[in-house]
């Protein structure tokens, strides 16, 4: 007997993940120790890095197999195989890989964001539009470091990237769960770390491109909107991006269901469902499925400090791009807009605007620019995800 | 600067990517920059002519003569259309100064003072309404 019970505990033993740990997946753990500090501590997107970062800790316990990797690597999935021998990761990260939570996450964003902003003043739309030139910049960075031989980013995975400077969770994942898929977790680290840190990336690029002038312009106030524009508007989006760029519709034709059920004002329970239980639920399952991408072999390597690096480039670019084109519109309107609403247009929504708030208040307290900063903020959601189906038309 | 250079010869080159690659780099570049500007400045057009549609139906409804009357017809007069009528009133402002001094009575009894009211004076009109501020005061607070 006590022979049985001692192969027991060396059999135990020999299997357990202290035995069969490598460095790498120790590496990848402590990472995730440090990615749940920022979560709780320090609050960075808790809702998103919390999850990501235990799915993270999960997928890198040897012997726990949880995630395959290999399941998905291939073009064309067998999805009996990942039911039959697949484990509880591997089965929630087909609401990713299917492409079927961000968009749901889009829908409960639709139900709690005011257009109304934006269909106030149209063209905040051209801030959010001008935002985007990080993705794009930031594509041809990607690419140009391949060809010089410092990293081996191919195309699709240089437009993954990219995404990153939209500063749209949900689109970056979507974008990258069809392009590069081997890339998700790193570029949804990257992509959310970004996201809390917009006060810090943004403040000094805004300041260095506005003069004081410029920061303490005050803007006129917004006219009201009707009942009648709010319910047209989502209709009207949805129908002009989806018929040129098809690709997009996923994503926009969802957040503008959700807009479209708060403003239409009859369906207060799906409102509530689809911004509270649905949304929650997505939430908990793509974040700990994208942090379960991240395992050792996928996430330690240059390419994924290139892809921390290019992503605060797109951040910057996007910013600065904004910024600049505010003050262009500035000149052309004789001195009616404040340049700090253009940071606002990369998505990152509210925090952006409230950034464009804050950084004004710095220079004027009296003065209140959150709800024109709104305006791009939500049109950078559009922008982004516009871009998103220009990327996925283009590669996917 | 030897970086740069490198990276520029790198390009040209096409050193580890085909040339069809370094084509496709720059229309991605041009193609996406130009449909997301020009999606979205047709949504600024079809905004601009929805606001001026919906608003031209609107406007006929509402003569200045019907808006005077429809807003002193209101019980609870919105912050701007409150300004209107005050403004248009010129007779006894002892209703006024009465709730003014009792304002000021209450926040007298917090503070445990007493004051006087020596004159009532209408502020300056400033660029937004004291509700316009009040109400951007509040929602902003959370920020």
């Amino acid at each position: 007997m006590l022979e049985t019970f001692w192969e027991t505990i060396k059999t135990l033993a020999a299997e357990s993940a202290f035995a069969n740990i490598s460095w790498q997946q120790g590496v990848m753990i402590l990472l995730s120790f440090l990615l749940m500090y920022l979560a709780i501590v320090k609050k960075f997107e808790p809702l998103l890095l919390l999850p990501i970062a235990f799915g993270m800790a999960l997928t890198n316990i040897p012997g726990a197999e949880l995630y395959h990797p290999e399941f998905f690597m291939t073009g064309n999935i067998d999805y009996g195989q990942v039911l039959h021998d697949g484990g509880l990761l591997d089965i929630l990260y087909l609401g990713v890989k299917l492409q079927l939570f961000p968009p749901l996450i889009f829908l409960g964003i639709g139900t709690m964001t005011d257009f109304g902003p934006l269909i106030a003043n149209p063209k905040s739309f051209l801030l959010g539009a001008a935002a985007q030139a990080g993705i794009f910049f930031t594509f041809i960075g990607a690419c140009l470091l391949s060809m010089t031989g410092i990293t081996s980013f191919t195309m699709e995975q240089a437009a993954s990237i990219g995404i990153i400077g939209g500063a749209d969770g949900p689109t970056a994942i979507f974008v990258t769960s069809k392009l590069a898929p081997e890339m998700l977790g790193s570029i949804a680290v990257a992509a959310y770390s970004y996201m809390a840190l917009v006060p810090f990336i943004q403040r000094p690029i805004m300041l260095a491109l506005t003069t004081k002038k410029e920061r303490s312009i005050r803007m006129e106030q917004l006219r009201t909107v009707s009942k009648r524009e709010r319910i047209i508007f989502p209709v009207a989006v949805t129908i002009l991006v989806s018929f040129i760029v098809p690709d997009a519709t996923a994503l926009v034709g969802m957040l503008m269901l959700g807009n479209l059920f708060r403003e239409s004002g009859v369906v207060d329970r799906l409102v509530k469902t689809a911004q509270n239980e649905l949304m929650n639920i997505v939430t908990i399952m793509l974040g700990v499925t994208v942090g379960a991408t991240a395992t050792a072999a996928n996430f330690l390597s240059i390419e994924t400090l290139a892809i921390i690096l290019l992503g605060l480039i797109a951040f910057s670019i996007g910013t600065a791009a904004g910024v600049l084109f505010a003050k262009l519109m500035n000149k052309l309107s004789g001195g009616k807009i404040n340049p700090l609403i253009g940071s606002a247009g990369v998505s990152a929504v509210p925090m952006a605007a409230r950034v464009s708030q804050k950084v004004g208040a710095e220079t004027d307290p009296s003065n209140f620019l959150l709800m024109h900063a709104m305006g791009p903020n939500v049109s950078g959601v559009i922008g982004s995800a516009v871009a998103a189906g220009v990327l996925l038309s283009i590669f996917g | 600067m030897a970086d740069l250079a490198k990276l520029l010869t790198a390009v040209t080159k096409g050193a580890t990517v085909p040339s069809e690659h370094v084509d496709m780099m720059w229309s991605t570049l041009v193609t996406g920059i130009v449909v997301v500007f020009l999606i979205l400045v047709l949504l600024v057009f079809i905004l601009w002519a929805l606001g001026k549609i919906l608003n031209i139906k609107k406007k006929p409804k509402n003569t200045p003569a019907e808006s005077v009357q429809a807003v002193s017809a209101q019980a609870e007069p919105t912050p701007a259309a409150a300004e209107s009528v005050i403004e248009e009133y010129d007779g006894d402002d002892s209703e006024i100064i009465a709730v003014i001094a009792a304002a000021i009575a209450a926040y007298g009894e917090a503070d445990g003072k007493q004051y006087r009211i020596a004159s009532v004076k209408r502020k300056e009109k400033s660029l937004r309404s004291n509700w316009s501020a009040a109400g951007i005061n509040e929602n902003t607070r959370p920020f």
